[in-house]
């Protein structure tokens, strides 16, 4: 797009100046970088797509769920307090080692962190039955039991990302004498925090989540029984559906002929196309209880009968929010000052997105280095 | 005359010009058109076994009809109506004198499918009005998304700025309609849509279950509810070992020695397999 002198364009003129002459320029300039995108797609190799490729170890498994140790880099060793990330249901935990360049694992290792991950894996139908209590006092408590023991230590680090930081926060509440610090990062804690202060274009699954009465809830888990991994990357989709569909077509073209950013966006892909399904007895959980109750702020959600209360939460906690992040409104994921019991309470703002915040040139700069020093300081 | 136009001219016109714009149209008119008196909703009636609504549904159609008229002159839907009102006890009498016999002949799974079928006619009648209106939601962003193009080209005018590739233009409008369409579906009137939309896709996905588990019955296939209350009661089992073993652990700490070999990076003796849940 081009300014021109404002003498030069009449009054009420359309700007668009395109020719048929520009337009074959363009279309000539949009063919070659097809042609020579479809050789270099062609080109590719397994190798070069892979996502995930920090070394790791399978320590522990249980049903579909796998706990993972990464290698330490460059053979350092390792010191200080074990941490375990636990990502989120909705995606692969690959999205935070999504690449070398762009990995806050690698990152985190390189700070000289023990670095352990809980994979939830591929819920079939058979989980269905599964509720947030199995992951956090089921899977997440033998999780960091295995690492406690492994260590011979009395209590981890615990890092949760998104719905993966919710389960740890429940934890954190449920057993505090097994968590040393906890890290939440673009988290939701109060899920009504964007109802008096909407922000446009953002929380869109907060709206729609509450615009549903309990009883469309329960119909939809009653018959569905498992969300299709599918179902949830298209109600992803439609948070920006034209942005999502230009993304194929016009921002796609332009990256063709440039190998590395070809390989991020196919990398990128190769996580999104990858969505487990979502076990129901969750979704009913989530949905009612978080989304349209907000009992976990309130401290009033039950998970096994019993009360998580976040004054529990008695660690130091560090809170990250993603300051462009329109899955998770700010409003719901920061100024929580007041919800923990803890006497150590930090928040810390990363440019970019929700998921940006993991993998864009930005926030890799600030996030891994200050939480790795956040924790050191806390060892 | 040349040839050409006295074939043209001589070529019978089968159908009107834009036919199949107003056969489109007037399925989308009556997948949104809602109450009763539309021959969708008399449709639906029928289906779900309101005989005496749905046929009074069909009179009133009909009354708007040239010589079918006489059928339903002074009343309107009246005589159709009370044709439904006078099948209803029928029908149900029918069913309380001849039902077991059919049943002890191996009918009840029919009869059980033909209700079930036609509930999912029904259920599939109101997915698709749901669609339609969600649609119309969309429809409606989109226009508003070129308007906000338009507005934003103009301005651009103003500034003396021009847009000189086609890319550039497809951009802007995919950045003007993402705006439009944000503003729009987290309208009020978006969010009712959505949500009548997602109930009418379960409704109608449940009957759907439903005709599927009447047959896997009658040919005595597991259905999906048996294998959910067969995965109910393996789920409770795994929690009632998940709390009985912890309650053993929590009275036997790890030996401190195996936590520190354990401890050494690389060390790879940590057995892989299965744990017990």
């Amino acid at each position: 797009m081009s300014a021109q002198d404002a003498s030069a364009a009449p009054a009420g003129a359309s700007p668009i100046r395109i020719t048929p002459q520009s337009l074959l320029q363009e279309w000539q300039r949009m063919s070659g970088k097809i042609a020579s995108g479809s050789r270099r797609l062609a080109e590719l190799s397994e190798e070069q797509l892979a996502i995930a490729t920090a070394p790791k170890e399978e320590i522990w498994r249980q049903d579909m769920v796998r706990l993972y140790r990464y290698l330490p880099a460059d053979g350092r060793q390792p010191s200080g307090v074990p941490v375990l990330l636990a990502y989120a249901l909705v995606g692969r935990y690959q999205m935070i080692d999504l690449e070398a360049e762009r990995s806050f694992v690698r990152k985190l290792l390189a700070q000289g962190l023990d670095v352990y991950m809980v994979d939830w894996g591929h819920p079939s139908r058979a989980q269905r039955w599964l509720g947030i209590d199995d992951y956090v006092s089921g899977y997440l408590d033998d999780c960091v039991d295995t690492i406690r023991s492994r260590h011979g230590v009395p209590a981890v680090n615990l890092l949760g990302i998104c719905q993966g930081g919710v389960f740890a926060a429940c934890y954190a509440a449920l057993f505090p004498r097994k968590v040393k610090n906890l890290v939440l990062a673009v988290t939701p804690i109060d899920f009504h925090g964007d109802a008096s202060s909407p922000e446009a274009g953002a929380g869109y699954m907060n709206l729609w989540a509450r615009s549903l009465e309990p009883e469309d809830i329960d119909l939809l888990v009653d018959t569905f029984g498992l969300a299709p991994g599918a179902v949830v990357g298209f109600s992803f989709l439609m948070m920006n559906p034209v942005a999502n569909v230009a993304k194929y077509t016009t921002e796609l073209v332009e990256i063709l002929d440039d190998e590395a950013k070809l390989l991020n966006f196919l990398r990128m892909e190769r996580w999104i196309s990858d969505r487990p399904g979502h076990p129901g007895e969750v979704m009913r959980q989530w949905f009612k209880d978080l989304y349209q109750g907000n009992k976990l702020v309130k401290n009033e959600l039950m998970l096994g009968g019993r009360r998580v209360d976040l004054k529990q939460v008695t660690m130091p906690v560090l809170n990250v929010y993603a300051e462009g992040d329109v899955i998770i409104p700010n409003a719901c994921s920061r100024g929580l000052d007041g919800v923990f019991g803890s006497a150590d309470y930090s928040e810390l703002g990363v440019p970019g997105g929700h998921i940006g915040t993991f993998v864009g040139g930005k926030a890799q700069k600030v996030l891994a280095p200050s939480v790795a020093k956040w924790l050191a300081q806390r060892s | 005359m040349s040839q050409d136009d006295a074939s043209t001219a001589a070529a019978p016109q089968l159908l009107p010009a834009g036919w199949l714009d107003s056969l489109y149209g007037g399925y989308l008119r009556m997948l949104m058109a809602g109450g009763a008196g539309d021959g969708l909703g008399a449709l639906r009636e029928l289906l779900q076994g309101h005989v005496a609504d749905g046929l009074a549904g069909f009179g009133k159609l009909l009354s708007g009809h040239g010589s079918l008229a006489s059928l339903v002159q002074g009343g309107g839907a009246t005589p159709l109506a009370a044709a439904g009102e006078a099948l209803k006890p029928l029908a149900l009498n029918v069913e309380r004198a001849y039902g077991g016999l059919a049943d002890a002949f191996g009918l009840a799974p029919l009869r059980e499918l033909e209700q079930a079928g036609r509930e999912m006619a029904s259920a599939a009648l109101a997915h698709r009005q749901a669609q339609a209106a969600y649609l119309d939601v969309v429809a409606g962003a989109l226009g508003k998304g070129a308007e906000v193009l338009t507005t934003r080209l103009a301005d651009m005018a103003r500034r003396g700025e021009s847009v000189d590739t086609l890319l550039e233009l497809l951009r802007l409008w995919a950045r003007a309609t993402d705006e439009a369409m944000h503003e729009a579906m987290q309208a009020p009137a978006a969010l009712k849509a959505s949500a009548e939309l997602l109930r009418a896709a379960a409704r109608s996905r449940r009957q759907q279950q439903r005709v599927v588990a009447v047959v896997s019955e009658a040919l005595n296939v597991p259905t999906r509810a048996d294998m959910d209350d067969a995965y109910r009661e393996i789920q409770e089992l795994k929690r009632e070992l998940r709390r009985s073993r912890k309650a053993a652990a929590a009275d036997d700490p790890p030996p401190a020695t195996e936590a520190r070999r354990a401890a050494e990076p690389g060390a790879r003796r940590t057995p892989k397999g299965s744990t017990a849940a």
